[in-house]
């Protein structure tokens, strides 16, 4: 749970590389482009995988990992299945028997989801994977989102594995604890329920006396409520270049599309 | 298979590009007044405690029971959390979860984060706090009322999710909210018999750790929150009454111009359902016209309880 997705080695190219907040604002950029292309314009969504696979090879993000992320998020398309009936429009087919429908308008709208959806979560697997989390933390800090709220959660993902693993072992204590006779009978959801809540509440427990060891710690070693942070990077000429490009490809969809 | 409180984080794709911006100026403004509330309530370990409390609410949602069909579940935990410490605390709880989920785990898109924030942030919260609040003043009970608080923060929050969904135009309300809301209103039922066994375990064997100095909630501004957000959400929901078109919100997603199903044969073609749709239309009205009553009941309530009891007095 604790592993941080993705490290970047510091090679040479490091100068070269595009600083986090860069790689963070491209790819919201992208996902707000696609979500900006008409339904029917299917080339530009042939444009944008070009896009995506480019940046994945270019940033030597693991492949394999992209892949297996992307089958991961793949559950959601059953949703996006009943789109071809549930959207009204001229009918293609009609289901035998049960006479649902399936539209032209509902086809492509399912088209246009389903590319959306894919390219955006391979842009979003490709962010998380060359980009270390705490660098990802860092790069929200410094495009806006207040400094409180990015500790905060740079101290959640600090203490995801420790109570991660606290809950695992829970888990673990319980499945020890509860087999059950083949053919046996299976416990009511009252039951269940009550064990879930009760070990929900022990983690409670657990969660704020480490919380208050924690604050302890930082206020013994100076903490004072502020984050400071020494690595004050400076974005260099190809990261405000591709900014533009971006910027400027999104606010043309835009503008396409609402003018 | 984990799949169901899944279906609430949206992905990218779902939803148009209008409604995820809409999604994201009211999650962050909602999430800079709760970093003001708690800042004043916590002063310097606001980081360390609700960063900890924000890993226990990620670690509690891996916590599974099972459930019917070999399916299991598991908590969504925006009304424990608002119930523990606060809702403006457990707004930022619900925060940090949803966006380490969407921006390092893929559950959930990018764009649609505000969404997803507003979702299950804020609306989760807000109708679980009020709704809890409430039941406790009637029945004076606090397994009841967390059992009601948790169902119905799940329930709002799926209602929320139908109504972006077809603001979008992705599907259309008469098919989204009875699909989800009744959906959750199952899995309502676990998320509220979980709170409550948490809260039980915790009131009688650790009753010190519900303790004075954990964030007190914002009462005056929470209530006015959960005003606007209801009255917003109950706006939308009704429309169809208003409206000459059976389903209004088609419509109004089409004045606003940001539906790209309005194509004029489309229209005509579904003039033809008008028939079938009204039973169906009626029916989600109702749903919401009673999730709406329930939520101004309790938000008349919030506001004019002057002192609301919390966990532990």
């Amino acid at each position: 749970m604790g592993a941080v997705p993705g490290k970047s080695p510091r090679s040479r190219s490091e100068a070269r590389r595009l600083d986090p907040r860069t790689r963070l604002l491209l790819t919201l950029l992208f996902i707000l482009s696609i979500n900006l292309v008409p339904v029917s314009e299917f080339w530009l969504y042939g444009v944008a995988l070009v896009i995506v696979w480019g940046s994945i090879l270019v940033s030597r993000a693991p492949l394999v990992k992209i892949w297996m992320r992307t089958l991961a998020a793949l559950p959601f398309v059953m949703a996006a299945l009943a789109l071809p009936f549930t959207t009204p429009g001229p009918a293609v087919w009609t289901v035998p028997g049960i006479g649902w429908q399936l539209s032209r308008n509902g086809l492509e709208l399912f088209g246009a989801v389903l590319a959306r959806f894919l390219l955006a979560v391979q842009a979003a697997v490709t962010l998380a994977s060359v980009t270390p989390a705490h660098e990802l933390f860092q790069a929200l800090g410094r495009i806006g989102v207040p400094t409180a709220l990015v500790a905060i959660i740079g101290l959640m993902y600090r203490y995801l594995s420790v109570l991660g693993d606290d809950a695992a072992r829970m888990l673990r204590a319980r499945s020890a604890r509860t087999s059950r006779a083949p053919g046996g009978k299976r416990p009511s959801l009252l039951w269940q329920t009550r064990v879930a809540g009760s070990m929900i509440g022990s983690l409670f427990v657990r969660a704020v006396a480490r919380g208050d060891r924690l604050h302890m710690a930082m206020r013994s070693r100076g903490f004072d409520g502020t984050v400071r942070t020494l690595n004050k990077r400076r974005l260099h000429w190809i990261d405000w270049a591709m900014l533009s490009v971006a910027g400027v490809a999104a606010l043309w969809m835009f503008y396409w599309r609402f003018i | 298979m984990d799949l169901l409180p899944l279906a609430l984080h949206i992905p990218d794709g779902f939803l148009s590009a209008p409604v995820s911006l809409g999604g994201w100026v009211v999650a962050a403004s909602v999430t800079w007044l709760a970093l003001r509330h708690t800042r004043n309530q916590l002063g310097e370990k606001q980081a360390p405690l609700i960063g900890v409390l924000a890993a226990f609410i990620f670690a509690a949602q891996a916590i599974n029971f099972p459930i019917a069909g070999g399916t299991s579940g598991h908590i969504l935990g925006a009304a424990l959390a608002a119930i523990l410490v606060g809702p403006w605390a457990a707004i930022l709880l619900m925060s940090a979860v949803v966006s380490v989920q969407g921006l390092l785990f893929q559950d959930g898109g990018l764009l649609v984060m505000g969404c997803n924030l507003v979702n299950m942030g804020a609306f989760a919260v807000f109708a679980g706090y009020a709704a809890y609040t409430l039941a406790l003043k009637i029945t004076r009970r606090r397994g009841t009322a967390a059992f009601v608080g948790a169902w119905l923060s799940v329930e709002i929050s799926a209602a929320a999710t139908a109504v972006e969904l077809s603001l979008s135009g992705t599907f259309p309300l008469k098919i989204s909210l009875p699909a989800l809301t009744g959906v959750y209103a199952l899995v309502g039922i676990g998320e509220g018999l979980v709170t409550a066994a948490a809260l039980s375990l915790l009131r009688s064997a650790r009753p010190d750790v519900l303790r004075d100095d954990l964030p007190l909630p914002g009462r005056t501004s929470a209530s006015l929150l959960t005003a606007g957000m209801t009255g917003t959400l109950m706006l939308i929901l009704l429309a169809p009454l208003a409206s000459a078109n059976p389903d209004g919100l088609e419509s109004v997603a089409r004045n606003a111009g940001f539906s790209h199903l309005a194509q004029a044969p489309a229209i005509q073609v579904m003039s033809g359902y008008c028939v079938q749709w009204l039973g169906s239309t009626f029916y989600s009205v109702i749903i919401a016209m009673i999730a709406g009553a329930v939520a101004v009941a309790a938000l008349v309530s919030v506001v004019s309880h002057r002192r609301i009891r919390r966990p532990g007095d």
